[in-house]
């Protein structure tokens, strides 16, 4: 049975297409032109194929590094001295130094006044 | 393989069209003969081996040959051609609805050596072959009408060999379960 199967199979390779339509198929085909080739370029190789190469890479990764760590750095610095640069913050905290040296004064001449007094109070005697 | 193969098509790639010509008359049988044993009629086997020799022409700068026949690179492109067929013409028929198309309309535009046995053997394999997957087609095609290597229909499929040499014995024994019906009949 097999080989009945194979046979049949095999019997088809018989079958052709048209010359006709095989004439105009080939003659259309080349009348064509082809695609423009594809330059593949394999990055990865590429940069690590020469010393020069790899030393650029390096060099700029190190340049990278350094240019981000710096920008991050002066980014968050900046943040905190913009935020001693708040107006209303800066008014806030001098209205309360205000109040604490009106507190500390009342507080002085309270005690002077007393002072005064109990000095006076000996003169007097 | 053809003579000289590597040199046509080293030419051809650099736009040498009567190198092409000759791969073109050297491979046009078994490809379309590779399509029209999986599609509805001569006609669309004859559009569609046009595309693949198309694209093959067009494409050919950019192919790179690694140690497999440019065979094989052809059969490849004119199996996704032909999925891409069923795909995009008509999305809603399966390939097993196409196959129930009557064998004369099948066998339209198709020239046979010795017309009454091939057609009575076309016709047979169509009905054998609705009973096998796509890839198990593929298999049977290549390996028994085409007598492409194991290796080659491995390359074509994407598989490794053993896969292909597995889907083989499964079709040839799923095939002679058919024909035997059919002899029986």
């Amino acid at each position: 049975m097999k080989n009945n199967v194979e046979t049949i199979l095999h019997s088809l390779q018989r079958i052709t297409p048209d010359a006709g339509f095989c004439a105009r198929s080939k003659a259309q085909i080349i009348a064509r032109s082809q695609e423009e080739k594809l330059v593949r370029v394999n990055w990865a190789v590429a940069l690590f194929a020469h010393k020069s190469a790899r030393f650029v890479v390096g060099f700029a990764s190190i340049v990278l590094l350094t240019t981000v760590g710096v920008s991050s750095y002066v980014a968050s610095n900046t943040r905190s001295l913009a935020s001693s640069f708040n107006n209303k913050a800066l008014a806030q905290e001098a209205d309360l130094l205000d109040v604490q040296i009106h507190i500390k004064e009342a507080v002085y001449y309270d005690e002077s006044a007393e002072q005064i007094a109990l000095a006076l109070e000996e003169i007097a005697k | 393989m053809l003579e000289d193969e590597k040199k046509l098509v080293e030419q051809a790639k650099q736009g040498d069209a009567s190198s092409f010509g000759d791969l073109y008359d050297h491979y046009v049988q078994p490809i379309y003969r590779f399509i029209l044993l999986k599609v509805s009629s001569g006609e669309e086997a004859q559009d569609l081996t046009h595309d693949v020799f198309m694209k093959a022409w067009r494409t050919l700068p950019n192919f790179q040959e690694r140690g497999f026949p440019f065979s094989s690179w052809l059969y490849k492109i004119a199996r996704n051609r032909v999925i891409d067929h069923y795909r995009t013409k008509k999305p809603n028929t399966s390939l097993e609805d196409f196959l129930q198309v009557e064998s004369e309309e099948f066998l339209e535009g198709a020239r046979f050596e010795t017309e009454f046995d091939i057609k009575i053997a076309v016709t047979e394999v169509k009905k054998a072959m609705k009973s096998l997957t796509e890839e198990q087609q593929d298999v049977i095609l290549m390996k028994y009408v085409e007598e492409l290597e194991i290796y080659e229909i491995a390359k074509i499929l994407d598989k490794k060999e053993g896969a292909v040499r597995v889907i083989q014995h499964r079709a040839l024994e799923k095939l002679k379960k058919k024909f035997g019906k059919t002899n029986e009949k």
